[in-house]
C-alpha cells in the first residue's frame, strides 16, 4: 500500500506573459526514491487571489505544470555539436566541465582575433531580474563586449522609447492595472487581451458597462467582439493607419474644443507643436491614409473628448493603451508617441487615467531595465551618461572607461551577425543566447537562419532544444521557472517574487551559475554571485537613485505579502518603510494612522503605484509634446494584400513552450492564415485549404481560414510556428528610426493556392 | 577654405512652402543651409483647404496654423511675410521685393499657389430700393468674394453669424462644401451652379442628382444650370444677384468658387516654359532652369495641371527637399534596414482622391466615374443606388487598376474607397463585401421610445421634445439629461436639433 500522500503548496507566478497571473503549484511529496523519469509529477495549477487575475488563468496558465518534472524532451545534458564525415550534424551529451571549457576557449580565441565586440550577447523579456541583471554585467564586465541587446527589442522598445520621449521614463503601466476597472472609456489600440491575456478582460467590464470600450485593431479579433452590443465600438484601420488615425482623432479633439488647456498649461510643454502637426489630418483627409469613415473617427473622439471632459468634473477616468498591433511598425515609435499626446491633450496622465502599454513578455518590464538592452544599464540607466556609468562601475567594482559603450540593436545584431557589410562594423562572429527563440521570433527567419550557421560559435541556454538551439554548437540546460528564485516586475511596474517549487532535474543550472563559472574562466573570478538573493542586493545598490529604482525593496518585504511598485527609493519613505521591513501588518505604529494603501487584494503598498501625480520625469517636471510627422508607408501593390502576425490564445511566443502541451498544441497545430472570404474567393482559395503566402523574403505554407471579420486587405497569421511555417519568413528587416523595432504588422504579400506537394509538405 | 553657405529662397509661405521649410529645417539649425521665405499675406502659413470651417466659425483661424514663424525665425530661418516678389533675375539669380529689397538665390522654389478667377458681372445699381440711373459704370458692389484667403472667410464667417442670406456660385467642391457648411450652422444659402448637377465634372449624373437631393435636405437653395449675370448693389453693397434663368435671389455676399488658376505670372515673366502652371520635371525642377523648382498649385509637375489638392503639394515639397539635399550637398537621408542595406519603398502613384468637408453629408470620389456600364467595351463598373436611402456608390475598374469610384452617403465605402484609390491598390473584386461592411457598422434606426442617450436613460422622444425648444445640445441636456454622461449621443442630438430647425421629418440613427 503506499503511503498516504502529501501535498506542498508554493505560491508563485504565472511563467508566460507580463500579466504574471498569481498562481498556486501543489506538488505532491513523494519519497525521493520513488521518482523517476516515468513518474508523471502529478503536479497541479491553481489560480490564486491576485489583482491582476482574480484566481483566474487562461488555458496556457492552467496547462503550465505539464511542461515540469521529469519529460523526455527536457535537456538535462550539455550538449556540443558535432559534424560527422557525410557532414551531418548531430549532438552529444557533454559535461558541464567541457562544456563550459570549451566556450570560455573559443570565446577567448574569437575575441584575440576579432576584438572584444566580435561576441554578441542575447537576451530576453523572460528571464528573472536577477538572471537579465546579471546577463547584462557578464557581457560588459566578463566579455567586455558592447554587443548584447534582447528580444524585447522586438516587442517593447517603440513603446519604451515614447514613454521615456513624453514622460522621461518608461513604466509600462504607470499605474496599477485594477485602475482601469473604473474607467468609463478604455481605447485599446492594437492589443488582443481577450486571447493574449485573458484575465484581463475583467478589468475592462467597467469601461464595457458603459459602453465604453474602444478597439482598434484591423480585425475582428476576440477582443474587438467585445465591443459588441452596446459595450463599445470597433474601428479597423489599415495597417500602417495608426499613426494617423491618432493625429485625427487629437485634430477633432483641439478643433471641438475637448482638450484640458488648464492641465496643457500647466504641466506639458510643446502642445502648439504637435497641435499643428496634427492640424494636417483633418478626418476627411485621414480616410485615406487609415480606410476608416470620417464619421467613424469624430465619433470616437467625440466620446473620447465628452469622457474626458466629465472625467475632470469628477467623473470616471479615461485610458488610452496601447499594444503590439500598433508598435511594431516603421513609425511605431511615433505612433506610441501619438497615443501617449492623445491621452495628454486630454489631461488624463497622472490625474484622471493616463495612458499605459501592455508589455507581453513576463518579465518584458524588468527585462528593460536591467541593462541588456545594448544602449542601458540597470535601472533605465543609459550606457552613454558619464553619472549612470560611474555609478554602476562602482556597484561593479570596475573603472568606468571599462564599461562598453552602446552596442547595436538586436536586429541589427542578428541580421548582420556572421556576415561583413559595407555599412558599418562587421557583423559578431560568435552569440550567446539566453532565454529567447531567435530562430523563430526575429523578422526575416530565413536570414537569421542563414547567419546563424554562419557564426565561428553559437551557444544557447534553454530548457528545451527550440529551433535556435537546434543550430547551436554548444547547448546549455538551464532551469524553469518554477525550479528557480528571482523576482520578475508585471505590466504595472510590480515587482513580484518567482518562487522554486521544484528540485531541477540533475544536469540543469541557473544561468547565474554558468555566467559565474565562465567569468572566472575568462579571468574574472569574482563579482558573479550564483544566488538570486544577492544578485538582488546588488540590484538594490546598481538601481539606487535612478528612474527604475528598486533600492528600498527587498525579497524579505515582498515574501511579507508587500506590494512593491517601481520606484521605491531607500531615501524616500524611512519612517514607513522601516515599518514595512519589520514586518508590521500595519504601518500605524510608523505614524501612519491610514496605513498605507492596500491591492484590491489587501497587500499593502510600497514604492510607487501611481506615477506622475504630480511631475512628469523630465528635469522641468513637465510631459514634452513634439511634432509628429508620419513617413511614408509601405504600401501594398495592386495584386498584393498586408500581411500581419500576432499570437493565438492556445499559444505563447515562439511556442517552445506551448507546442509541447498536448492540449495546446491539439487546439492550434498548425500554422493558419486568416483571410476574408471574399478576398479568398478572388484568389482561388478555399476553406481548410492551404495557401502559399510568398513576398521577397520567403514563402509560408499555411491553413486557409475564413474570417468575415478581417479586412479585406489583410492577411493574418500566428507567428508561434518555426520552419516552413514561420511567419516570420515573410517578414522584414525594416526597423523605427528611434527604437530600433522591426516592423512585423505591415508587410505586403502575394498569396495563392499552394500545390499540392506545397501543402502535403 | 570653407564652402560658403548656400542659400534657399522660396516664395509663397503656405502649407506647401511650410512642409518644404519643416524638411529642411534641421540643416538650417546646424547651419548648413540659409533659407529665406517670402509670404505675401501677413498670416504665416495655414491649412487653406480648412478655411471653410473657419467661415462658419466652426474653428478658429489658429486652429489651422501649420507653422511658427517664431520658432523657424529661432532656428534661423528668415520669415518675410506681407511682401511680394515683384522679378526674378534669372541671370544674375536675384529676386526683387515690394519692399524694395532684392534677395539672392543658390536655389529658388516658387511655392506662389493659385489665385482665384473671378467671373465678371452686370451691375444693377440701386439706391433707397430705385435703380440708381445717375450712377454711370459702377465699380462691382462689396459683398463679392472667393473663398481662398483667411480674410474671406472671416468676412463670411460675419454675416454667417448673422443669419444673412449668401449665394454661392460654383458647382465643383469648394462651392458645394461652403454651401453645406452654411446650411449646417443654419444660416440661409443658395448654390448656383452650371452644370445640370453639382459636381458634374468629378461626379457621373446620379451620383450628382442624389448630391443634389441632400443639398436640399441639408438646406441647401440649388439652382442648376444656371449661372449668375448681374450683381444688384445696393447704395454699394451686394444686396442681391439675377440668374441666367431670370431670378432674383436675395443675399448679403456672393461668394464665387469658380475655379482658380496657378499664380505663375512672375515665373512667366522671367522667361520659365509654363501651362496650367510653372513647367517642371518629375523632381518639380524647371525644365528650363535647374536652380529653380515649383511645387504644389503653382507648378504642372511631369505634365500633370495642379487639382488644387493638398496631398500632391506636401508631395512636392518632399521631393524638392531631396533634390535640394542632392542639389546642394547636404547630407541624404537614406533608410537602411537592419542589415544595412537601403530601403527603397516604392510610392505607387494613386489617383488624386476629393473628399468633401463636411459635417453632414459624405461624399467622396476618384478617377472618371462617368462610364457607360453598358458599353461592351467599358471597364467593369459596379454600382449601387438608393436614392431615398440617401446612398449611392459606383466602383469603375478595370483587371489591376481602380480608374475611379464615387460613394455618396456611405462613409465606410467611402474611407475604404480613398484609400485604395490613394494607394493605386484595388478594393475586394466582390463589392459586395464593401457593402457589407457598410452594414456592419451602419448604426440602427432608433424608435421613438428607444433609449437615445445610455446614460441618463433618456428616450428618442424625450429628447426629440426637448430638442423643440432648445437650439444647443446643452440646453438639450439642461431639459431632460440627454448628452450630460459619456457624450456618445452628441452627434444624435444635433442631427436632432439641425432637423428641428428646418421642420424635417426625424430619421436618427442610432
Amino acid at each position: 500500500m503506499p503511503a498516504p500522500q502529501t501535498t506542498r503548496e508554493v505560491n508563485t507566478h504565472c511563467p508566460y506573459c507580463a500579466l504574471q497571473c498569481a498562481m498556486t503549484l501543489r506538488i505532491p511529496e513523494r519519497p525521493s526514491s520513488a521518482e523517476t523519469e516515468q513518474t508523471p509529477p502529478g503536479i497541479t495549477v491553481e489560480g490564486a487571489r491576485f489583482p491582476t487575475n482574480r484566481g483566474r488563468l487562461c488555458r496556457k496558465g492552467s496547462t503550465a505544470a505539464e511542461l515540469l518534472g521529469p519529460r523526455s524532451d527536457r535537456l538535462r545534458s550539455p550538449l556540443i555539436a558535432e559534424t560527422d564525415d557525410d557532414g551531418e550534424r548531430s549532438f552529444r551529451a557533454a559535461s558541464w566541465e567541457e562544456a563550459l571549457d570549451h566556450i570560455a576557449e573559443r570565446l577567448r580565441s574569437i575575441q584575440a582575433t576579432h576584438g572584444p565586440d566580435a561576441v554578441g550577447v542575447f537576451g530576453s523579456g523572460s528571464l528573472t531580474n536577477e538572471k537579465t541583471y546579471a546577463l547584462g554585467k557578464f557581457a560588459r564586465v566578463a566579455l567586455g563586449t558592447s554587443q548584447i541587446d534582447y528580444n524585447g527589442r522586438f516587442c517593447m522598445s517603440s513603446a519604451a522609447k515614447a514613454s521615456t520621449e513624453v514622460f522621461g521614463l518608461d513604466r509600462g503601466l504607470p499605474f496599477p492595472l485594477t485602475d482601469l476597472d473604473a474607467a468609463c472609456t478604455v481605447l485599446l489600440l492594437g492589443s488582443n487581451v481577450a486571447d493574449t491575456m485573458p484575465p484581463f478582460v475583467q478589468h475592462l467590464e467597467g469601461a464595457r458597462s458603459k459602453g465604453g470600450l474602444i478597439v482598434v485593431d484591423p480585425r475582428r479579433s476576440s477582443t474587438a467582439e467585445l465591443t459588441a452590443d452596446g459595450a463599445g465600438f470597433h474601428v479597423a484601420p489599415t495597417s500602417g493607419g495608426d499613426l494617423v488615425l491618432l493625429l485625427a482623432l487629437a485634430n477633432v479633439l483641439f478643433e471641438e474644443g475637448y482638450t484640458d488647456q488648464r492641465y496643457l498649461a500647466d504641466r506639458v510643454s510643446g502642445t502648439e507643436d504637435f497641435r499643428r502637426s496634427a492640424a494636417a489630418w483633418w478626418p476627411e483627409r485621414a480616410q485615406a491614409a487609415t480606410g476608416v469613415g470620417a464619421d467613424q473617427i469624430r465619433l470616437i473622439a467625440r466620446r473620447l473628448g465628452s469622457a474626458a471632459v466629465s472625467a475632470r468634473d469628477g467623473g470616471d477616468p479615461v485610458f488610452i493603451l496601447t499594444g503590439r498591433g500598433v508598435e511594431q511598425h516603421r513609425d511605431g515609435t511615433d505612433t506610441a508617441r501619438a497615443a501617449i499626446s492623445l491621452a495628454l491633450v486630454l489631461g488624463l496622465p497622472g490625474a484622471r487615467g493616463g495612458y499605459g502599454t501592455l508589455t507581453g513578455q513576463g518579465n518584458g518590464q524588468g527585462g528593460r531595465e536591467m541593462g541588456q538592452k545594448s544602449d542601458q544599464l540597470p535601472g533605465l540607466r543609459s550606457i552613454s551618461s558619464p553619472t549612470d556609468r560611474a555609478h554602476i562601475a562602482e556597484v561593479w567594482g570596475v573603472a568606468p572607461e571599462s564599461i562598453p559603450g552602446p552596442g547595436v540593436p538586436a536586429t541589427q545584431l542578428l541580421h548582420t551577425m556572421g556576415t561583413r557589410t559595407d555599412q558599418g562594423p562587421d557583423g559578431i562572429r560568435a552569440l550567446l543566447v539566453h532565454g529567447s527563440n531567435v530562430a523563430v521570433s526575429a523578422p526575416d527567419t530565413s536570414r537569421v537562419l542563414k547567419n546563424l550557421r554562419a557564426l565561428d560559435l553559437l551557444v544557447v541556454a534553454d530548457f528545451f532544444l527550440s529551433e535556435t538551439a537546434a543550430e547551436a554548437d554548444v547547448v546549455l540546460p538551464v532551469l524553469q521557472w518554477a525550479e528557480e528564485d528571482g523576482t520578475m516586475t508585471s505590466l504595472e511596474g510590480r515587482l513580484l517574487r518567482r518562487r522554486r517549487a521544484l528540485e531541477p532535474p540533475s544536469g540543469c543550472r541557473s544561468e547565474l551559475w554558468i555566467f559565474a563559472e565562465l567569468a572566472r574562466r575568462l579571468g574574472v573570478p569574482t563579482g558573479f554571485s550564483t544566488d538570486p538573493a544577492e544578485v538582488f542586493e546588488e540590484i538594490r545598490r546598481a538601481t539606487a537613485g535612478a528612474t527604475a529604482d528598486y533600492s528600498a525593496m527587498s525579497w524579505e518585504l515582498l515574501d511579507a505579502g508587500h506590494a512593491g511598485y517601481w520606484p521605491h527609493p531607500a531615501a524616500a519613505e524611512p519612517a514607513a518603510e522601516r515599518a514595512h521591513a519589520a514586518g508590521a501588518g500595519s504601518a500605524a505604529g510608523a505614524g501612519n494612522a491610514a496605513g498605507p494603501e492596500r491591492t484590491s487584494t489587501g497587500e499593502p503598498i510600497i514604492g510607487t503605484p501611481r506615477m506622475f501625480t504630480a511631475r512628469f520625469a523630465h528635469a522641468d517636471g513637465r510631459a514634452t509634446l513634439r511634432a509628429i510627422r508620419p513617413r511614408a508607408q509601405a504600401a501594398p501593390h495592386a495584386e498584393e494584400l498586408t500581411f500581419t502576425t500576432g499570437r493565438l490564445m492556445e499559444h505563447y511566443q515562439s511556442g517552445n513552450q506551448t507546442r509541447r502541451v498536448p492540449a495546446l498544441d491539439a487546439a492550434h497545430p498548425q500554422v493558419t492564415v486568416q483571410i476574408h472570404p471574399a478576398t479568398a474567393r478572388q484568389f482561388g482559395l478555399a476553406e481548410d485549404g492551404f495557401a502559399v503566402v510568398e513576398n521577397a523574403q520567403g514563402a509560408l505554407t499555411a491553413k486557409v481560414v475564413f474570417d468575415a471579420g478581417i479586412r479585406a486587405d489583410t492577411l493574418f497569421s500566428p507567428f508561434h510556428f518555426s520552419g516552413r511555417s514561420a511567419a516570420n519568413l515573410l517578414t522584414r528587416g525594416l526597423t523605427d528610426p528611434h527604437s530600433k523595432m522591426p516592423e512585423f504588422k505591415n508587410t505586403p504579400v502575394r498569396i495563392r493556392p499552394a500545390t499540392s506537394t506545397e501543402a502535403a509538405a | 577654405m570653407t564652402h560658403p553657405i548656400p542659400h534657399v529662397l522660396v516664395l509663397g509661405f503656405g502649407p506647401v512652402a511650410a512642409r518644404l521649410i519643416d524638411e529642411l529645417l534641421e540643416e538650417v539649425t546646424i547651419g548648413t543651409l540659409r533659407l529665406t521665405v517670402i509670404g505675401a499675406e501677413t498670416e504665416p502659413a495655414y491649412q487653406r483647404i480648412r478655411i471653410g470651417d473657419v467661415s462658419v466659425g466652426r474653428i478658429q483661424p489658429a486652429d489651422l496654423a501649420v507653422t511658427d514663424p517664431r520658432a523657424l525665425r529661432e532656428a534661423g530661418v528668415d520669415v518675410r511675410t506681407a511682401v511680394t516678389a515683384t522679378g526674378i533675375d534669372r541671370e544674375t539669380q536675384r529676386v526683387t521685393l515690394d519692399d524694395g529689397g532684392t534677395l539672392s538665390y543658390d536655389r529658388l522654389v516658387l511655392a506662389t499657389g493659385a489665385e482665384p478667377m473671378t467671373p465678371s458681372f452686370e451691375v444693377e445699381s440701386r439706391r433707397g430700393g430705385a435703380i440708381d440711373a445717375e450712377l454711370k459704370s459702377p465699380g462691382l458692389p462689396e459683398g463679392i468674394l472667393a473663398l481662398r484667403e483667411m480674410g474671406d472667410a472671416l468676412r463670411l464667417a460675419e454675416v454667417v453669424h448673422r443669419g444673412e442670406p449668401v449665394i454661392v456660385l460654383g458647382g465643383g467642391v469648394l462651392g458645394v462644401e461652403a454651401a453645406l457648411a452654411i446650411a449646417e450652422v443654419g444660416a440661409p444659402v443658395t448654390l448656383v451652379h452650371r452644370g445640370n448637377v453639382p459636381m458634374n465634372r468629378q461626379i457621373d449624373t446620379d451620383a450628382g442628382m442624389l448630391l443634389r437631393r441632400e443639398l436640399i435636405r441639408a438646406g441647401v437653395q440649388v439652382r442648376a444650370a444656371a449661372d449668375i449675370t448681374t450683381v444688384i448693389a445696393e447704395s454699394g453693397r451686394l444686396s442681391g444677384v439675377r440668374t441666367s434663368l431670370g431670378e432674383k435671389l436675395p443675399g448679403s455676399l456672393l461668394v464665387t468658387c469658380t475655379g482658380v488658376r496657378a499664380r505663375d505670372q512672375l515665373a512667366a515673366a522671367s522667361g520659365l516654359p509654363t501651362r496650367w502652371g510653372v513647367l517642371t520635371d518629375q523632381a518639380c525642377r524647371s525644365v528650363t532652369d535647374p536652380l529653380i523648382y515649383a511645387i504644389g498649385d503653382c507648378a504642372t509637375v511631369d505634365g500633370k495641371v495642379s487639382a488644387g489638392l493638398i496631398a500632391p503639394g506636401w508631395e512636392h515639397a518632399a521631393t524638392v527637399a531631396q533634390a535640394l539635399r542632392g542639389d546642394l550637398g547636404l547630407e541624404q537621408i537614406i533608410e537602411r534596414d537592419a542589415a544595412g542595406a537601403p530601403v527603397h519603398l516604392t510610392a505607387h502613384k494613386g489617383l488624386d482622391v476629393i473628399l468633401l468637408k463636411s459635417h453632414t453629408l459624405n461624399v467622396a470620389c476618384a478617377g472618371t466615374t462617368d462610364v457607360d456600364p453598358w458599353d461592351p467595351d467599358s471597364p467593369t463598373v459596379s454600382t449601387w443606388s438608393d436614392p431615398k436611402g440617401g446612398q449611392y456608390l459606383r466602383i469603375v475598374s478595370d483587371e489591376d487598376r481602380l480608374l475611379g469610384f464615387v460613394a455618396v452617403g456611405m462613409p465606410r465605402s467611402a474611407a475604404e474607397l480613398a484609400m485604395h484609390a490613394g494607394r493605386g491598390t484595388i478594393p475586394v473584386t466582390d463589392r459586395t463585401a464593401l457593402l457589407a461592411a457598410e452594414h456592419a457598422t451602419r448604426e440602427a434606426q432608433l424608435g421613438a421610445q428607444d433609449v437615445l442617450c445610455r446614460c441618463a436613460g433618456t428616450t428618442l422622444a424625450q429628447v426629440q421634445d426637448a430638442a423643440a425648444c432648445s437650439s444647443t445640445v446643452a440646453e438639450v441636456g439642461a431639459a431632460c439629461r440627454a448628452g450630460t454622461g459619456c457624450g456618445t449621443c452628441h452627434v444624435r442630438i444635433e442631427k436632432l436639433l439641425s432637423a428641428e430647425a428646418r421642420q424635417l421629418p426625424t430619421a436618427v440613427h442610432a
